[in-house]
């Protein structure tokens, strides 16, 4: 396994006016659980891209280690990947898909260490009793995992690229899904790149996450720090679900405003649904018109829903267990909030 | 009312249902993959499928009638246009085939599109929109139609998830506008409190239950019914009686409190043990996963998982003291 380090990389395609991606710089550990999200177009696939050797860098260096790999070829990489549908010999046994690439490439193994290696993986997985059942007469969730084992089965592998591994199963496997890779990725010491549309996906898998938009890394950091003190309203925005409300500095009472550093007031306050519905005495409070409501389930027989209230030109979402019905005004405390100028953060009240 | 009538979703289900989708409401269908939502979609719009049962529209009998003939318009997980029509011609082609005139149909494309937000691209092909505006030309298309039955089958599935949330919001208000019945297909809980006047569950091809959104998450009949509507799976109790006579209890994972919660605090509580696996934070919630042993000496192990708002630290290996509500436990058929 290897630390990956990316300096100043970017990328431009060819006759383009504008990059696709931006210089980058990135520090992956080894061994590190790392995600990458943002939309689509957002240029995480051409960061995999670059990563992968399929397109070189229009500037900067790519190291494996301290290895400069900016010009080595993908397949010297040793790099491993596992896609949104699994990808899967349908003609082989799971045992013979897991032991492909291990009697490929030149490989030195002989047939018994192959088979430890296979078997040792097909154990971490939980999928030993399938191993002898074809590729093609096992379930979605188990080709899954045989792709994911596969990805894991060289001993040489440097880093495993997952693109959007979880996006077409639904939520039961999900989660099973979700826990192994973790569970793998915490035995084996392996360094993952995770690459994700789904903000609860990143924030759930990775130790550290990078949130892409337009070609731009906006903020890296971990999941409590991306979340509770989002670097840019964008960041805001797009974690959670849904995302913070933003509202002009200026809709709220005087005496916070005068709490305002002297560095100069931010335009905007950032809060977050689940901030702004609890009630507190010393919270600050401003009112807003009910317009929609959406139920999350119930909290001790009572049920409890998100509600989008009108607050001026701003609309907020306010998690709570009170009923309301469309046109009340509501009060909504707000306990903790980011200040943002000019979209990017300047304080917060709450520890940094 | 739109009828179905002794409907088997496929070849190896024997025994049919019949089902009534009210008509101006719109039936949010959960089930996995493979449940048979595909399936019932088609025998709706008269596509070839392995399901069979007659289809009443009303008095008229759909069941042998071809798609034309049919007033129902089908929206598809693929995005579906014609690829070389702009999309103003996109809009426009179920009201060529309906003949309406000059003036009605450039109003119509107007305002369909203005309503879905693509009516700065009307000159475009679809091949230079993203995945997203492709989407929403899809269900502008569909709306163009005017039929009384509008099918959508996981139709916002192939799109970001940021985008999916806009749209899922978006959508209840136009599809009410257009007042026609509304079957909309997903395997995701929240669509169902989201878009659902009603909602069907779909297990293994067969409807497991049906009826409102908060109903079927009140009092789910079944174990299958129980986890359709819950994102993470409910949790077994442990030790539990779990046989066909008696069925099995179960508590959904946000009914389950972490110790020390503040104010969570009821005379019935029931107190588990769980010894902690790992903790996943979306940051709107924590997930804490963990092995819970009954206290009554049985070795019946359960795998739980339990949902709270907000971020919580809890620590792996750590054990618990999990609360839960007496009455927020389930007692559910295992078939």
């Amino acid at each position: 396994m290897a630390r990956i380090r990316l300096q100043e990389i970017a990328f431009t395609y060819p006759g383009a006016s504008e990059p696709t991606l931006q210089p980058i710089s990135l520090d992956i550990q080894d061994g590190e659980a790392f995600s990458l999200l943002g939309a689509s177009g957002a240029g995480k696939t051409t960061l995999l891209n670059l990563l992968s050797g399929i397109l070189p860098p229009t500037q900067g260096r790519i190291f494996f280690d301290d290895v400069d790999v900016t010009e080595l070829p993908g397949r010297d990489r040793h790099l491993a990947q596992v896609f949104q549908f699994p990808v899967l010999y349908q003609s082989m046994s799971v045992a013979q898909n897991l032991a492909f690439s291990l009697t490929t490439r030149g490989s030195t193994l002989n047939r018994e260490a192959i088979d430890k290696r296979v078997s040792a993986i097909a154990k971490e997985l939980n999928i030993e009793s399938i191993l002898k059942r074809s590729a093609n007469a096992i379930s979605l969730f188990e080709k899954q995992l045989v792709a994911i084992g596969r990805a894991l089965v060289r001993p040489d592998v440097s880093v495993v690229l997952l693109d959007e591994p979880l996006t077409a199963v639904e939520p039961s496997i999900k989660w099973r899904l979700r826990r192994t890779l973790k569970h793998v990725q915490d035995e084996l010491g392996v360094t993952m790149i995770y690459v994700t549309h789904d903000q609860t996906e990143a924030l759930t898998f990775a130790e550290r996450v990078s949130v892409l938009a337009d070609g731009q890394i906006l903020q890296t950091g971990t999941p409590e720090a991306v979340y509770q003190n989002p670097a840019h309203q964008f960041v805001g925005h797009f974690l959670g679900s849904p995302g913070m409300n933003f509202l002009p500095s200026n809709a709220f009472p005087q005496p916070l405003q005068r709490s305002f550093a002297a560095g100069g007031a931010p335009e905007t306050l950032g809060c977050r649904p689940v901030c702004a519905g609890s009630a507190a005495p010393s919270a600050v409070l401003l009112s807003g018109i009910v317009e929609t409501q959406r139920v999350l389930g119930t909290a001790q027989g009572r049920v409890v829903s998100m509600y989008g209230l009108r607050c001026g030109a701003a609309q907020v979402f306010v998690r709570s267990p009170a009923s309301f019905a469309c046109g009340d005004e509501v009060g909504i405390a707000l306990q903790r909030w980011v200040g943002f100028r000019e979209f990017l953060r300047v304080g917060s009240n709450g520890a940094e | 009312m739109l009828n179905v009538n002794n409907v088997r979703l496929s070849d190896s289900v024997t025994q049919g249902f019949d089902h009534g989708f009210a008509a101006g409401e719109m039936t949010v269908v959960l089930g996995g993959n493979q449940s048979g939502k595909t399936n019932l979609c088609r025998l709706l719009a008269g596509l070839p499928t392995q399901a069979a049962g007659e289809v009443w529209h009303g008095e008229q009998e759909w069941t042998a009638l071809s798609p034309q003939k049919r007033s129902v318009a089908v929206v598809f997980q693929a995005f579906v246009n014609y690829p070389n029509w702009t999309v103003a011609q996109n809009i426009a082609s179920p009201l060529l085939a309906q003949r309406v005139d000059d003036h009605e149909r450039k109003r119509t494309v107007a305002s369909l599109a203005r309503t879905l937000g693509i009516d700065g691209l009307l000159e475009r092909l679809p091949s230079e929109l993203s995945g997203g505006q492709q989407q929403r030309l899809a269900i502008a298309r569909a709306l163009a139609q005017r039929a009384d039955v509008l099918v959508l089958d996981e139709p916002l599935v192939n799109l970001d998830y940021k985008l999916r949330e806009a749209l899922v919001l978006e959508l209840k208000t136009l599809l009410a506008e257009t007042g026609a019945t509304v079957i909309y297909t997903s395997t995701d809980p929240r669509d169902a409190f989201a878009l659902g006047d009603q909602v069907m569950l779909l297990h293994e091809q067969c409807r497991v239950q049906a009826g409102t959104p908060l109903a079927l998450y009140r009092e789910p009949i079944s174990l299958a019914a129980a986890h359709l509507m819950s994102d993470p799976g409910v949790n077994l109790l442990p030790g539990a009686n779990r046989d066909s006579d008696k069925g099995c209890l179960a508590i959904r994972p946000e009914h389950v409190l972490l110790p020390g919660e503040a104010d969570q605090t009821f005379a019935d509580a029931k107190v588990f043990d769980m010894q902690v696996d790992s903790v996943e934070r979306s940051g709107d919630e924590t997930f804490v996963h963990g092995r819970v042993i009954s206290n009554d000496n049985t070795t019946n192990e359960q795998h739980w998982v339990v949902r709270r708002p907000g971020m919580h630290s809890v620590s792996v290996g750590e054990m618990l003291a999990l609360r839960l509500r007496g009455e927020d436990i389930l007692n559910l058929a295992l078939n």
